[in-house]
């Protein structure tokens, strides 16, 4: 057994990330930091999209949700932009990345 | 730290001067040669791959083409690599006083050269050495202060999207006590079905959390690898079939690459040039419930370059006999 202890100490880490992994409000704010009462905020101002509608008792977030969570706080409380300029940055970001995405699979022709 | 040039023409096998279509031949063959599941030698074709990846990665975008013959010309006179003024302006933002972060990414299918000179915008704004502990003191007054998070670009094969892989990662960064770089490295599951655009959270591998606070975590990006073959959108997947006028006329049938090995595929006749023919589940996996996109064949006529006496002759005789005229469709 001691053996076994010491040989996983000394290897190397493997992270398995679960694409499919759903985290309650609870989880999603000790997550991004961010109190609940704001994600909720966010969430009102359509910022943030939970996985499942919350008008069916659902407010659960996935890796995707999370990291826009801690995206539209870094620039909400970092960078001191209101709520109508995150929704209008969160939005072009996500076209240019949309048009990268896109521009890369048309030059491969 | 200066980082090592890497000379993507050389690595490419083209010219300065080459254009857009010589780097697309030259990647297309040379990913071909050194693609890990067809070459003998696995280990040094995988790395040699990523490298070909890379460097059409940069070569093939005009814009990042254009940085780099600017910037990455200077690389001799130096003897290092000169960092393009304003590379690392992100970092370090959001609070004045916060040190200046610098990260080596190894192990995501790109470069530390790479991930300097192209790294994203947002390394700057969203977590790249921008959650300072000040400013995290403004509006936490009381409570640790989170580490910042990171964010980096991972480059994905396609055949490591239908299968899945483990990836060794290396992150070098400096530790604002010591001042020293340290490296960490440890591995990801490349999940079964990861698409593009999609992100791998690792917990806890970003910058470590001020007065007992939790660190951040790294956030990889995935991007699919160039693929010598096949280009993907979504979980689809396009070819392009390169066929005779004949052969598009009369109709065959001819045998296809996928993931999976090939697949003959009929062709009707009189197929016009750019049409798309689906091939139903052999795209990539959506997820991880087996369900699979498609893959299109996209038609592409190929016009004989020279024609011999016989040829020519049939072909003549094709334009006296034939009656087809494509621009009055309807008198005929």
């Amino acid at each position: 057994m001691k053996f076994y202890q010491e040989i996983t100490s000394q290897a190397i880490q493997l992270f398995e990330p679960d694409p499919d992994a759903i985290y309650t409000l609870e989880v999603a704010e000790r997550l991004a930091h961010v109190p609940r009462r704001r994600i909720v905020v966010y969430y009102k101002h359509g910022l943030v999209s939970p996985v499942a509608d919350p008008a069916y008792g659902g407010f659960y977030f996935n890796d995707e949700g999370i990291r826009m969570l801690r995206r539209i706080e870094h620039l909400y409380s970092v960078c001191g932009i209101n709520l109508a300029g995150v929704k209008m940055i969160i939005t072009l970001m996500n076209e240019a990345e949309r048009l990268r995405t896109e521009a890369r699979f048309l030059r491969a022709r | 730290m200066p980082v090592e040039f890497k000379d993507y023409y050389a690595i490419l096998d083209v010219p300065r001067t080459a254009t857009d279509q010589d780097i697309k031949k030259s990647f297309r063959k040379l990913a071909r040669k050194f693609h890990p599941d067809v070459a003998k030698d696995k280990k040094t074709a995988e790395e040699k791959f990523k490298e070909i990846n890379e460097a059409y990665e940069v070569l093939s975008d005009p814009e990042k083409r254009k940085k780099y013959d600017q910037y990455g010309a200077s690389w001799k006179e130096g003897g290092g690599f000169q960092p393009p003024p304003g590379w690392q302006s992100g970092a370090g933002r959001g609070a004045e006083g916060a040190q200046t972060q610098e990260f080596h990414f190894g192990g995501t299918g790109f470069s530390d050269f790479f991930e300097q000179l192209f790294g994203r915008s947002r390394h700057g704004g969203f977590g790249f050495g921008g959650r300072g502990f000040e400013a995290d003191e403004a509006t936490q007054p009381r409570g640790p202060a989170r580490g910042y998070d990171i964010e980096g670009d991972i480059l994905v094969t396609l055949e490591e999207a239908m299968r899945g892989s483990v990836r060794s990662i290396s992150l070098q960064r400096a530790n604002p006590r010591t001042g020293q770089t340290e490296t960490l490295t440890f591995k990801v599951r490349i999940p079964v079905g990861v698409q593009e655009g999609q992100t791998i959270r690792v917990p806890g591998k970003g910058g470590d959390g001020a007065s007992g606070g939790a660190s951040g975590d790294l956030f990889l990006h995935v991007l699919y690898a160039a693929h010598p073959d096949f280009r993907a959108r979504g979980p689809d997947l396009h070819y392009e079939l390169e066929l005779a006028p004949w052969e598009a006329v009369l109709g065959t049938t001819v045998s296809v690459p996928t993931l999976d090995g090939p697949v003959k595929v009929r062709i009707p006749a009189s197929t016009n040039n750019g049409r798309q023919l689906r091939v139903r589940g052999h795209g990539l996996p959506k997820g991880r419930d087996g369900e699979r996109g498609d893959l299109y064949v996209i038609v592409n006529v190929q016009l004989p370059a020279q024609l011999t006496d016989e040829e020519r002759e049939l072909w003549e005789r094709l334009s006296r006999v034939s009656r087809f005229n494509p621009r009055q469709p309807a008198s005929t």
